[in-house]
C-alpha cells in the first residue's frame, strides 16, 4: 500500500506549507517521511539542497537537528516521569551542549521565547494544561534552533481560545525567525487558512492542489478542495447538505484513474479511466483534475 | 427552520432548572437553566470545564460514581427525572430519551455483530420477534443512509470507518424513536467531510420524528449551522442564551464575543502576516476560587463587583435573549417582559 504514492512538493526557507486533507490521506506519514522518522521506499528528499533520503546515523545526525516536530498530543510525547526543565534539555545534551549552565540558560530563553515562566522547568507534564503542555512541545522543538518544523495537527486537541494562542505563538515565532519554516499538517481549513502561505491538499496519498493561499481560497479548483471548503462548519449559513458525500476508499485499492472520482458530482468518462497530473492553472496553482481550468 | 416564538402553550420537552453538579468537592455546573421542545435543536456550547457534557450525562442519570447532582430539577415531559425509580429510568433510557456519545468505537460493543447491537436496543424496550427485531435494525441502517445495510448487521465495529461507526450509534439510538435525543460532540473526533453528513443526518431525524435535539459541542460553526437556539457556559455557569442567528451575530457576553472572535473561520480573510488572531489570554483554571464572575481573570472589562457579585442570566428585552453579565446588559431597564 502506498500511503504516499508519488508526492512532489516543496518548501521554502521561511515559508509555511499547510498539507491538508482527511484522516487517511496520507498526510502524517508524509511529515514523518519527510524528518525521516518513517523510511520512504522510493523517491528523494532534499533538505538545504543536500540528498538526505539515504542517510542514516551519525551522517543524518546533523539534519535531525535542523528538522523538528510538533505533535497533536503534547501529553503523549511528553515523559512524564521527567520535570520540563530535564525534557527540554535533552535535545541539547543529544547535540552536545556539554555545559549544564549553557543548557540551563537556553531552556530558560526557550521556556520564555514560549510564554512559559521559568518556575515551570521544575515541574512535570501532568500539572499542566492542554495549551501548556503544548508550547512545552513548540519549545522543545524550537530549542535547537531548527529551520523546519513539521507541526503534525498542532491545535486539534486544544480548546478554541486556546487554539488561538497557540497559533498565535506559532505565528510570533515565524515572524522573528525568517529562516524558520513550517510544514502545518491539519484537517481544518479554518486554522490552515490563517497560517498557511501556501496549501497543498491531499487526497488518497497524492496532491490534488497545491496553491498560495490566497489562490487556493479565492480560486479552489478541485473538486474535493471546493467540498473540503463547504464542508467547515459556519460557513454554509444554514446550508444543510454535505458537500461530499461516502468515505474515503479502501488505500489498499483505490479506484482507477481520479482516485477522487467515485465521489466527485462531475466525473466524466476520461476521470474513470486515466490519472490527472499536477498541472498549473494559474500563476503559482497547481490542480491534479482534467476539468479543471482557469 | 427557526423556532416561533411566543411561546406555545404545550409544555417543553425538557425543563432543566437550577441544575447543580458536583464532583467531589468541586462544583462543574452551578445553577443551570434551560429547556428543549420537540421539533428543535438546542446547543449547548463551551470549552473544556464548562459542565456540558457532565449536564448531558445527569440528564439520563449517568454520572459517574464520583459525580452527584445536588440540586434542581430536571422535568421531562413533566416529570422530573430525578424522582424516577431505576426501573423507570431503564425504560426512559434508549427510548424516550437516548445518547450519542464522541467516541463511537468505545461505545460500540467490539464483540458483538452491529445487528446485534441494534437489535438488543430495540427488544430492550420493544416485546418484538427476534426476526422482526432484525428486519427493523436493517430498516435502521437504510434510515441512517447505511449502504449494503444487509451485509454490514452481520460486520463487527472495527470493520467500519468512524463516520459509519457514528451512524450506527446514530440508528441504536433512533430505534425506539426517542422524543429527545442528546448528541455529546457527536463529531469531534470525525473529519469534516463526514461531520457535515452525521449532522445532516441527527438534523434530518430531528425533522423526521419530530425530536428535541440537544446537541453538545465546543465548535461554533456547528452551532450556526445546526442549532436553532444556544446556551453558552462558561466553568459551570450560563453566560448567554437565545437564538442562534441573533445570538452568534450580536453577541453581548464577553466570553461569547471573544469565542466567536477566536474561531477561525474558512471564510474570514485574516493571515498571520497581516495581523494576529484574536484570542482570549489565560485559561479556564483561572476560574477555581473566584467568588463572582468566573470569568473575571480573563476579562478585559470586569469591574471590582464582577469578583465578588455571581452574575445571574437576565433577560435582555432581545425575545428569549438572556446574559449573565451586569457590564453588558443593554440598557432596556424596565421595559424588559420577562416570559416564563
Amino acid at each position: 500500500m502506498h500511503a504516499v504514492d508519488g508526492v512532489s512538493l516543496h518548501i521554502e526557507a521561511g515559508e509555511t506549507l499547510a498539507l491538508v486533507g482527511e484522516s487517511g490521506c496520507g498526510k502524517s506519514t508524509l511529515g514523518k517521511t519527510i524528518l525521516r522518522l518513517v523510511p520512504s521506499s522510493a523517491g528523494t528528499i532534499r533538505f538545504d539542497d543536500v540528498d538526505i533520503t539515504g542517510l542514516t546515523g551519525t551522517a543524518l545526525r546533523p539534519y535531525r537537528r535542523r528538522m523538528q516536530m510538533v505533535f497533536q498530543d503534547p501529553s503523549a510525547s511528553l515523559n512524564p516521569r521527567q520535570t520540563i526543565g530535564t525534557s527540554l534539555a535533552t535535545p541539547l545534551r543529544v547535540h552536545g551542549v556539554r555545559d549544564r549552565a549553557e543548557r540551563r540558560r537556553q531552556v530558560e530563553a526557550i521556556a520564555e521565547r514560549v510564554g512559559l515562566g521559568s518556575e515551570s522547568l521544575a515541574r512535570y507534564p501532568h500539572e499542566f494544561s492542554g495549551g501548556q503542555k503544548q508550547r512545552i512541545g513548540i519549545a522543545r522543538a524550537l530549542i535547537l534552533k531548527p529551520s523546519l518544523v513539521v507541526c503534525d495537527e498542532p491545535v486539534s486537541a486544544l480548546d478554541v481560545s486556546i487554539q488561538a494562542q497557540i497559533l498565535n505563538l506559532l505565528a510570533d515565532l515565524r515572524q522573528s525567525d525568517e529562516r524558520l519554516s513550517y510544514l502545518f499538517i491539519s484537517h481544518d481549513l479554518g486554522v490552515v487558512r490563517y497560517i498557511a502561505d501556501r496549501v497543498a491538499v491531499m487526497y488518497l496519498g497524492l496532491i490534488v492542489e497545491n496553491a498560495s493561499h490566497r489562490s487556493l481560497w479565492n480560486r479552489p479548483l478541485h473538486p474535493y478542495t471546493r467540498g473540503l471548503i463547504q464542508a467547515v462548519p459556519g460557513t454554509g449559513g444554514r446550508n444543510r447538505t454535505a458537500p461530499i458525500a461516502g468515505d474515503l476508499p479502501n488505500p489498499l485499492d483505490p479506484p482507477a484513474g481520479c482516485r477522487f472520482h467515485p465521489r466527485c458530482g462531475l466525473a466524466q468518462d476520461v476521470c474513470r479511466g486515466t490519472v490527472p497530473k499536477l498541472r498549473t492553472v494559474l500563476p503559482d496553482h497547481e490542480v491534479a483534475c482534467h476539468l479543471a481550468v482557469a | 427552520m427557526p423556532l416561533e416564538f411566543p411561546i406555545s402553550a404545550e409544555p417543553p420537552l425538557l425543563d432543566v432548572r437550577d441544575l447543580v453538579i458536583r464532583f467531589g468537592d468541586t462544583i462543574a455546573v452551578r445553577g443551570l437553566d434551560f429547556t428543549i421542545r420537540r421539533g428543535e435543536t438546542l446547543a449547548l456550547v463551551g470549552e473544556s470545564g464548562c459542565g456540558k457534557s457532565a449536564t448531558a450525562l445527569s440528564l439520563l442519570r449517568l454520572l459517574p460514581p464520583t459525580g452527584r447532582i445536588d440540586s434542581g430539577t430536571l422535568l421531562f415531559e413533566g416529570r422530573d427525572i430525578r424522582e424516577l425509580r431505576e426501573t423507570e429510568l431503564r425504560r426512559l433510557r434508549g427510548a424516550a430519551i437516548s445518547m450519542v456519545f464522541q467516541e463511537p468505537m468505545t461505545s460500540l460493543n467490539p464483540v458483538l455483530s452491529i445487528g446485534r447491537q441494534i437489535t438488543e436496543a430495540i427488544r430492550e424496550h420493544e416485546p418484538v420477534s427476534a426476526r422482526a427485531a432484525r428486519a427493523k435494525a436493517v430498516e435502521l441502517l437504510d434510515l441512517v443512509r447505511i449502504p449494503n445495510a444487509h451485509r454490514i448487521v452481520h460486520e463487527f465495529p472495527h470493520a467500519l470507518s468512524g463516520g459509519m461507526r457514528q451512524r450506527v450509534m446514530i440508528a441504536i439510538a433512533v430505534a425506539c424513536q426517542p422524543r429527545l435525543l442528546i448528541a455529546d460532540e457527536p463529531t469531534t473526533a470525525l473529519d469534516v467531510t463526514i461531520q457535515a453528513q452525521v449532522l445532516e443526518l441527527l438534523d434530518r431525524l430531528r425533522r423526521d420524528l419530530n425530536m428535541g435535539l440537544l446537541l453538545i459541542t465546543h465548535d461554533l460553526g456547528l452551532v450556526a449551522d445546526w442549532a436553532d437556539r444556544v446556551v453558552v457556559m462558561y466553568a459551570g455557569r450560563k453566560c448567554e442564551e437565545g437564538r442562534v442567528d441573533r445570538l452568534l451575530h450580536a453577541p453581548l457576553h464577553p466570553y461569547t464575543k471573544g469565542l466567536i472572535a477566536c474561531s477561525p473561520s474558512v471564510g474570514s480573510d485574516l493571515h498571520f502576516r497581516d495581523g494576529r488572531m484574536p484570542e482570549i489570554a489565560g485559561n479556564v483554571a483561572s476560574a477555581a476560587g473566584v467568588a463572582g464572575c468566573p470569568f473575571a481573570p480573563r476579562c478585559a472589562s470586569a469591574r471590582d463587583d464582577c469578583w465578588t457579585a455571581r452574575p445571574d442570566p437576565k433577560p435582555t428585552g432581545g425575545h428569549d435573549h438572556l446574559l449573565a453579565c451586569p457590564v453588558h446588559a443593554p440598557a432596556t431597564g424596565d421595559h424588559v417582559l420577562t416570559f416564563s
